[in-house]
């Protein structure tokens, strides 16, 4: 008899199908089926023995959201991109070059004269023809109308809503995620706030009581009209595309940056620089503005305003706040009452080494795109403007995804209107965990842990990126952890990270 | 008494009236199949969105279908700490997939298939590492329990089944992952697989062959922990 049909076997031992009597038999006696016929016990109790699967942690879906929701967008930066730009990409280039030489070769073919074959009738060379001008009689034949000139071809463009509170699209009330076509109408009611993503992957906030017009999106061309209140722009700089945004008489010109434009009427109007520069162009003339720089058109002249910008983070800051979850960044935007302002006992604030300079951004256009832009930060102590003392405790504004938070930028115009030069709220715990990221660049693995152990000791705030922070603490530690040899610890600091929060 | 002519000809008005019943029958079932489509598969219109470039409608999906996915990644490799690489490695598989998507098959069937391939590469590469290196890799993370006896026996048992499944070749291993580690129907697969239940059945009884044979190579062999 041949070998038992392993088929039959594993219906045997997985659901008890009875095997007949000549199978038992051979089974006894044929040491080759005994040993499949355990085997496939053992595959069996394998597989009966693996776990259920859990839940996807919340950390973990919140990470691979963000990763996504970069990569989403780098996509859509990339289909923004000129046509002709895809066909430099490596795969086309092979086809873009035959088809190149192909065009080359047919025109040579076409226009290089041919030697004519055979005999050639020799005319004699015609007299001279004196130029007739036409005569035409406008009454019988009307000239015909010229022909139109060629339109250049539009490719409209929608942008959408990536959180709205107290918010207005048109007549409606904006929804998040909602598709916005050229012309819409963008409205936030006092103490709204909107934030809007354009189809380049720029950030537009319109902070309360304003109103922005989506006056071109198109490719290449993206113009922005700010009627009243204030926008703040997050702009990765592309030289394929023109960003401005008008306010009044006022144009200002995105050169790569994050600022701020604010009116409240046509004749006045705000222009405060954060991040990079922006070419603002009023009547009277245009002018580049640099980081930490504003200045204010209003009675026919520029006056320039001291405005103080939020410095970049460190690259290694952790990953931005999740992007997929707007209800967080719908609620940080909103501008509470004063009794629902976060408020954080400030405590004294800590001398920074000179390693808490801002770092420079080292990314390439590209990567910058995927990046988003850094948090606000506390200014260092020293670089403090004079200004009025500051009641302690004080109100913590949370920072959204784009570093910008419309709430604090509110707050910021309010004092700028005021005259009072603008002195930025205590993000102490934040400006620690930056400190201890230099700490750990610098090399400085001592200092860095006693840092972090400290930070990990203290108690935890209620701020939303308390466990983003913690997170990039316990990587620093783990870091200095494995430099310095202390391997134990590294794991322990490791599989901490790995249950995630 | 009928001319043969013309019974000729009433017959053939009567076959071209049958063609065409047949014909309008045929395109009403194929769009009630579509609207029926469209009712069962949410995720359609997200996934449309998502292919013509709304970043937003990606997360949408991303978000009602990461629970899925992560059963079927956590189910193929097990409890292992790359599985948050490979959940997003699946979801960025899929943007590029939307690209040709055409609205036709269902969402959560392409990203079955999506993740069960990228599981299954992982392993794959864990295999072909494990023989470059030729010393004990860490593969899973140790399970969470507190009883160390069924701790370790959950761990040998994952271990055993991920590394007799990554000497399979992908056609089998795929039918044998929906069938004996994701529970589904061999009628289920044959949509999944694009190919007959019967030839789904034939396949996973020779996966199941060779995949025991791999166990019981891999405990003779002791490599098995």
């Amino acid at each position: 008899m041949s070998h038992l049909e392993h088929e039959h076997l594993w219906a045997h031992v997985h659901d008890g199908a009875p095997l007949g009597e000549a199978a038992r038999e051979h089974l006894e006696g044929c040491s080759d089926c005994t040993a499949t016929l355990d085997d496939i016990r053992v595959a069996l109790s394998a597989l009966a023995a693996l776990p259920p699967v859990p839940d996807l942690p919340l950390a973990v879906a919140r990470r691979v959201g963000d990763a996504l929701a970069e990569e989403a967008d780098r996509r859509a930066a990339r289909s923004f991109a000129p046509w002709w730009r895809r066909l430099l990409e490596p795969r086309f280039a092979l086809a873009a070059v035959a088809a190149v030489a192909l065009v080359l070769w047919a025109l040579a073919t076409v226009v290089t004269p041919r030697p004519v074959q055979g005999p050639v009738a020799v005319l004699p060379p015609a007299p001279p023809v004196a130029p007739v001008e036409p005569r035409v009689d406008p009454a019988v034949a009307p000239a015909p109308p010229p022909l139109p000139a060629p339109q250049p071809v539009r490719h409209p463009l929608t942008a959408s809503v990536a959180s709205a509170s107290r918010a207005s699209v048109g007549n409606q009330s904006a929804k998040r995620a909602q598709p916005l076509g050229e012309g819409s109408v963008l409205a936030t009611a006092p103490g709204g706030s909107l934030w809007l993503r354009l189809p380049d992957g720029t950030r537009a906030g319109l902070t309360g009581a304003s109103q922005v017009t989506l006056a071109t999106l198109e490719q290449g061309t993206l113009a922005l009209e700010l009627t009243h209140g204030s926008l703040a722009m997050v702009v990765p700089h592309r030289a394929d595309r023109l960003l401005t945004v008008h306010a009044g008489e006022v144009v200002v010109k995105d050169l790569g940056t994050r600022f701020l434009v604010s009116t409240d009427s046509p004749g006045r109007v705000l222009v405060a620089v954060e991040e990079g520069e922006v070419e603002v162009t009023t009547p009277v003339g245009s002018q580049t503005l640099k980081a930490g720089h504003a200045v204010r058109w209003a009675n026919g002249k520029v006056d320039p305003l001291t405005w103080e910008s939020t410095p970049a983070a460190p690259t290694s800051t952790p990953t931005p706040a999740s992007r997929l979850h707007d209800d967080e960044s719908d609620e940080a935007d909103v501008l509470p009452d004063a009794q629902q302002l976060e408020v954080t006992p400030a405590p004294a604030p800590e001398p920074e080494p000179a390693t808490t300079a801002p770092v420079p951004h080292t990314a390439s256009s590209e990567e910058e795109w995927a990046q988003l832009p850094p948090q606000g930060r506390e200014p260092a102590p020293g670089t403090v403007s004079p200004g009025p003392p500051r009641p302690v405790p004080a109100p913590t504004p949370r920072v959204n995804e784009t570093g910008f938070s419309l709430r604090l930028l509110e707050k910021k115009l309010l004092e700028v209107q005021k005259g009072l030069p603008f002195v930025g709220v205590a993000a102490i715990r934040e400006g620690q965990v930056r400190t201890i990221t230099h700490l750990a660049d610098a090399g400085d693995c001592g200092a860095a842990l006693s840092a972090a152990d400290q930070w990990l000791a203290s108690v935890p705030t209620e701020n939303r990126n308390e466990l983003r922070w913690r997170r990039a603490v316990l990587m620093q530690k783990m870091r200095c952890l494995n430099r310095l040899g202390r391997v134990t610890e590294a794991s322990a600091v490791k599989a901490e990270l790995e249950v995630g929060p | 008494m009928v001319p043969w002519w013309i019974a000729l000809l009433r017959e053939r008005q009567l076959t071209c009236a049958m063609t065409a019943l047949l014909a309008h029958m045929s395109n009403d079932f194929a769009a009630r199949a579509a609207q029926s489509n469209e009712v069962v598969d949410p995720l359609r219109a997200l996934a449309l969105a998502a292919r013509d470039g709304e970043s937003a409608a990606f997360s949408r999906l991303y978000e009602r279908t990461r629970d899925q996915a992560w059963r079927v990644l956590y189910r193929v490799v097990g409890n292992s700490p790359d599985l948050e690489d490979l959940l997003q490695e699946s979801y960025i598989q899929l943007m590029r997939a939307l690209q040709s998507y055409r609205g036709e098959s269902r969402v959560s069937t392409f990203l079955h298939r999506v993740c069960v391939n990228v599981g299954l590469m992982h392993l794959r590469s864990k295999k072909r590492r494990r023989e470059e290196l030729s010393d004990e890799v860490p593969e899973t993370a140790a399970p969470e329990t507190t009883d160390p006896h069924r701790a370790a026996q959950i761990k040998q048992a994952a271990d055993l089944v991920q590394r007799a499944l990554s000497t399979l070749s992908e056609e089998k291993a795929s039918v044998f992952v929906y069938h004996d580690l994701l529970g589904l129907k061999p009628e289920e697969i044959s949509e999944l697989l694009d190919c007959p239940a019967n030839t789904v059945r034939s396949r996973l009884n020779r996966a199941r062959a060779d995949f025991t044979d791999a166990v019981g190579a891999l405990t003779r062999e002791g490599k098995a922990p």
